[in-house]
């Protein structure tokens, strides 16, 4: 009988500790910093777009980043998504949109360029 | 004990007069104050979100006959360092505050069983004793969180260690998971809001209470309150149910100042426990429960009264005589004086009764 | 062998242990930089200080009503005293009788009703005396802020209204008692001769009370509530006078306590006044039922030895400020372990 107990005891904090490890990932802040800026991708120089709208998560209201821009996001967990709309002269050109997963890390650098050029390093570790 | 016998009108008047001087209290303040009924409808709401869980806390040692539990603070403290480390790892949202609660719990079980087993060592005295251990573990947290931490306790996150290098800031921005609880399923009527998630919370934890009672483990507990000698009579392993009760109300005081602290938004980190177990306790006693009884009824009634008063005085004081401070003032002789007088009235009569007891006894009229 | 076991045995385990603790904090104190002989003094000078308030918790002790919780009751009066007789400009020592002399009828209020109540509720005393110190600093509170004083030194500067927190006692009556008969030892040291000699008064007065038949009522009481009663003692009589007494005591002992201290501290001052009092006899070796001088002069000079050679020998090790963690750990472990000491049930 007091076998019995010590195991479902066991049971119970292996339970817990699962939880919070699952509670650590799902919970875990992590800061986007945003680039629109020029980069060299396979040797060539692309330059940074004149507007970028972006939705993270099916946001409502835009980041929005100027040319040569940093901005700031911040997102919670693993699984994320992301829309962008580049703007020349106030109408949109292209849009571009992904998922995406992130690490346990507290910041990341997204280039946008890298992004849409579907370059690996798109998303880094800071 | 029951008091059988008389059930008159001035009875019944002694064991509600604490409830009944503070209405009588709030009467008078409330319009003082000048304060709109929206915004103290809004604030009591809040506060009942914000407090209740604490006060709950408070409730198994009282069925468990160890009086009052002036050591919550023990698991307020427990709780704080669940939030300093999600805080440090960066965990936000409800998961952050989850995390923080499950954290806690072993903090708080050790710390229960450490005041369990030091109550036991002081029968007749846990109230007093109770009150010095939460000094006592207060020194040592301290001792953690302002020398260890950050040194022997490697803190990651650099905004949350003073410019000296080590021990944590007084204040620590809990904007990850402030109000992550409250705004969970945010309802309006009409403009007031109400924090359902919390409420929601709150009645489970009281529906725990309630079947808590019923398990052989409640019954047990509320035997040993009665009369410790005849619960060693039958059997029931007195100190280990002390002990567990104990532990019980330290990790329910735990969640319960995480949930406060969500609400707030803000910690800090060397006052926020400080007032946590003299303002529950406060608010328990003046929605009537006493040492040894205490329902569920009292604790919210105890709330809305006790923080009725604490919002309106300050400005009913300030209306009536021309200083804040002197409203500041009254609210802390208010709380004070109302367990120096709940506490009064409950050894008067339980000393009315021993001497009726002993009246008997000698066969005198 | 059985000598030492009897020794360890009288004086307690737990203090032996302290005053081993105590004289390894002087012996290392050298090593790390503190001045021994500045050591000495600070803890001669704060011994003198806080002792008669130690002694307030005796009469209280002895009548059965636990450790007075509740001195704040007492500091209150001699708080009272104490700014009277500088609004009335006293100075010198002839000002420090005159606050002890003003305290006096301020204490025999307080500890008729404060005796009274406890009287009501026997066996819960301790903690009760606790809400009501708190209560009554609270109270007093308010009143500091509405009662008409006019010393512009005592009085907040712009709206002339209400007591400073702070007040200092410089240009009155500051160590008035310290320096009665006092002499120089060495360069350091002044020996504040006025104050021992005043704590050695009270320490007789105490004794020689004890030892009238009220004292060795009062002790009965205590011991054994019945047999008293059946000896046609007034129990509860007896117990209203150790409260008063008790309260009286308190009152003085601020006031000693603050002519060497150089400030008089309302509002939440007197706040927690009474854990170190409770800390320092408990650690002399008292219990919740019984206290002798000999525990107060131990218990004080072992308490206020630790409060000041802990911190200053452990800052100086570590290079930290731990002082005031230290004191609050020290100080309510050593009530912890007072109050979880097995006690002999009385019928």
């Amino acid at each position: 009988m007091k076998r019995k107990r010590l195991i479902v005891q066991l049971l119970l904090i292996l339970a817990l500790v699962g939880v919070s490890v699952a509670l650590f990932v799902i919970g875990k802040g992590h800061q986007l910093l945003i680039d629109n800026k020029r980069a060299t991708i396979d040797g060539k120089r692309v330059e940074a777009y004149e507007w970028v709208n972006v939705y993270l998560d099916g946001a409502k209201k835009p980041i929005e980043l100027e040319e040569d821009d940093r901005q700031m996001g911040k997102v919670s967990g693993p699984w994320h998504s992301i829309r962008i709309e580049i703007l020349e002269n106030e109408k949109v050109v292209k849009t571009y949109e992904r998922r995406f997963t992130v690490g346990l890390a507290n910041s990341f650098l997204l280039s946008i360029q890298k992004m849409v050029a579907e370059k690996e390093d798109w998303l880094t570790t800071r | 004990m029951k008091i059988t016998g008389e059930f008159s009108f001035k009875h019944m008047l002694i064991s509600y007069a604490v409830p009944l001087m503070f209405i009588a209290l709030s009467i008078f303040t409330i319009p003082l104050s000048g304060f709109s009924p929206e915004y103290l409808i809004q604030e009591m709401i809040i506060r009942l979100a914000r407090n209740s869980f604490l006060v709950l806390a408070l409730l198994i040692p009282i069925i468990a006959g160890m009086g009052l539990n002036f050591g919550m603070v023990l698991g307020a403290m427990a709780g704080q360092i669940g939030l300093i480390l999600i805080t440090d790892w960066n965990i936000v949202g409800i998961p952050g505050m989850a995390l923080a609660m499950i954290l806690s719990i072993p903090l708080s079980i050790f710390l229960g069983w450490i005041a369990g087993h030091i109550l036991n060592r002081a029968k007749g005295r846990e109230m007093v004793t109770s009150y010095i251990l939460g000094f006592f573990i207060n020194g040592i947290y301290q001792f953690i969180v302002l020398y260890m931490m950050g040194k022997a306790i490697p803190i990651g996150n650099p905004a949350l260690v003073l410019s000296r290098g080590y021990g944590i800031r007084n204040a620590i921005n809990l904007e990850g998971i402030r109000q992550s609880l409250d705004n969970l399923i945010p309802i309006y009527i009409g403009k007031v809001q109400i924090p359902v998630a919390t409420f929601i919370l709150i009645s489970a934890f009281c529906f725990f209470i309630i079947w808590f009672r019923k398990t052989k483990l409640g019954q047990d507990m509320r035997a040993v309150g009665q009369d410790m000698e005849v619960a060693e009579a039958a059997g029931i392993p007195v100190n280990k149910t002390r002990i567990i009760s104990m532990i019980i109300s330290t990790v329910l005081a735990g969640f319960g100042q995480i949930i406060f602290l969500q609400n707030i938004g803000t910690l800090n980190t060397y006052n926020s426990h400080d007032q946590t177990g003299m303002y529950s306790i406060a608010a328990l006693l003046i929605g009537g429960a006493t040492v040894s009884h205490a329902t569920i009824p009292n604790i919210f009634l105890g709330v809305v009264l006790f923080h009725l008063m604490f919002v309106t005085s300050p400005m009913a004081g300030k209306n009536l005589i021309g200083s804040a401070m002197l409203g500041e003032y009254f609210r802390l002789f208010i709380s004070y004086g109302i367990i120096a007088i709940s506490l009064v009235l409950y050894a008067w009569r339980r000393h009315k009764e021993k001497e009726r007891a002993r009246m008997d006894l000698r066969g005198n009229t | 062998m059985s000598w030492i076991q009897s020794f360890v045995k009288q004086a307690g385990l737990p203090r032996i242990i302290i005053g081993l603790f105590l004289l390894s904090l002087f012996v290392a104190a050298p090593f790390v930089g503190v001045s021994v002989t500045t050591s000495i003094n600070d803890v001669l000078v704060r011994f003198g200080m806080n002792a008669v308030m130690v002694l307030a918790m005796v009469p209280m002790v002895q009548s059965g009503c636990g450790l007075n919780f509740g001195l704040p009751l007492g500091i209150i009066a001699g708080l009272l005293g104490a700014t009277l007789s500088l609004e009335l400009g006293m100075v010198g020592l002839w000002g420090f009788i005159v606050a002890l002399g003003l305290s006096i009828p301020f204490s025999l209020v307080f500890g008729y009703f404060y005796g009274q109540l406890l009287n009501r509720v026997k066996g819960d005393e301790m903690v009760i005396a606790t809400y009501v110190g708190f209560s009554s600093v609270a109270f007093m509170n308010i009143l500091w802020l509405v009662l008409p004083y006019r010393n512009p030194t005592m009085v907040w500067g712009f709206s002339g209204e209400g007591l400073r927190t702070t007040i200092s006692v410089e240009g009155y009556w500051l160590t008035a008692l310290n320096d009665f008969l006092s002499f120089p030892l060495g360069t350091h040291i002044k020996v504040p001769t006025g104050m021992f000699l005043f704590f050695a008064f009270m320490c007789f007065l105490i004794w020689a009370f004890f030892h009238t038949k009220t004292g060795t009522a009062m002790t009965a009481v205590g011991s054994n509530p019945e047999f008293a009663r059946a000896s046609g003692v007034n129990v509860d009589r007896s117990r209203t006078q150790s409260v008063i007494l008790s309260t009286v005591l308190g009152g003085i002992g601020i006031l000693v306590y603050e002519q060497s201290f150089g400030f008089i501290q309302l509002y939440n001052g007197p706040f927690y006044m009474a854990f170190p009092a409770v800390a320092s006899i408990l650690l002399g070796g008292a219990s919740v039922h019984k206290a002798t001088l000999f525990n107060v002069i131990v218990g004080t000079i072992l308490f206020q030895g630790i409060v000041t050679m802990t911190p200053s020998v452990i800052n100086s090790m570590i290079q930290t400020d731990m002082s005031e963690v230290i004191r609050i750990i020290a100080t309510n472990g050593m009530i912890l372990y007072a109050l979880t000491r097995k006690s002999v049930v009385r019928s």
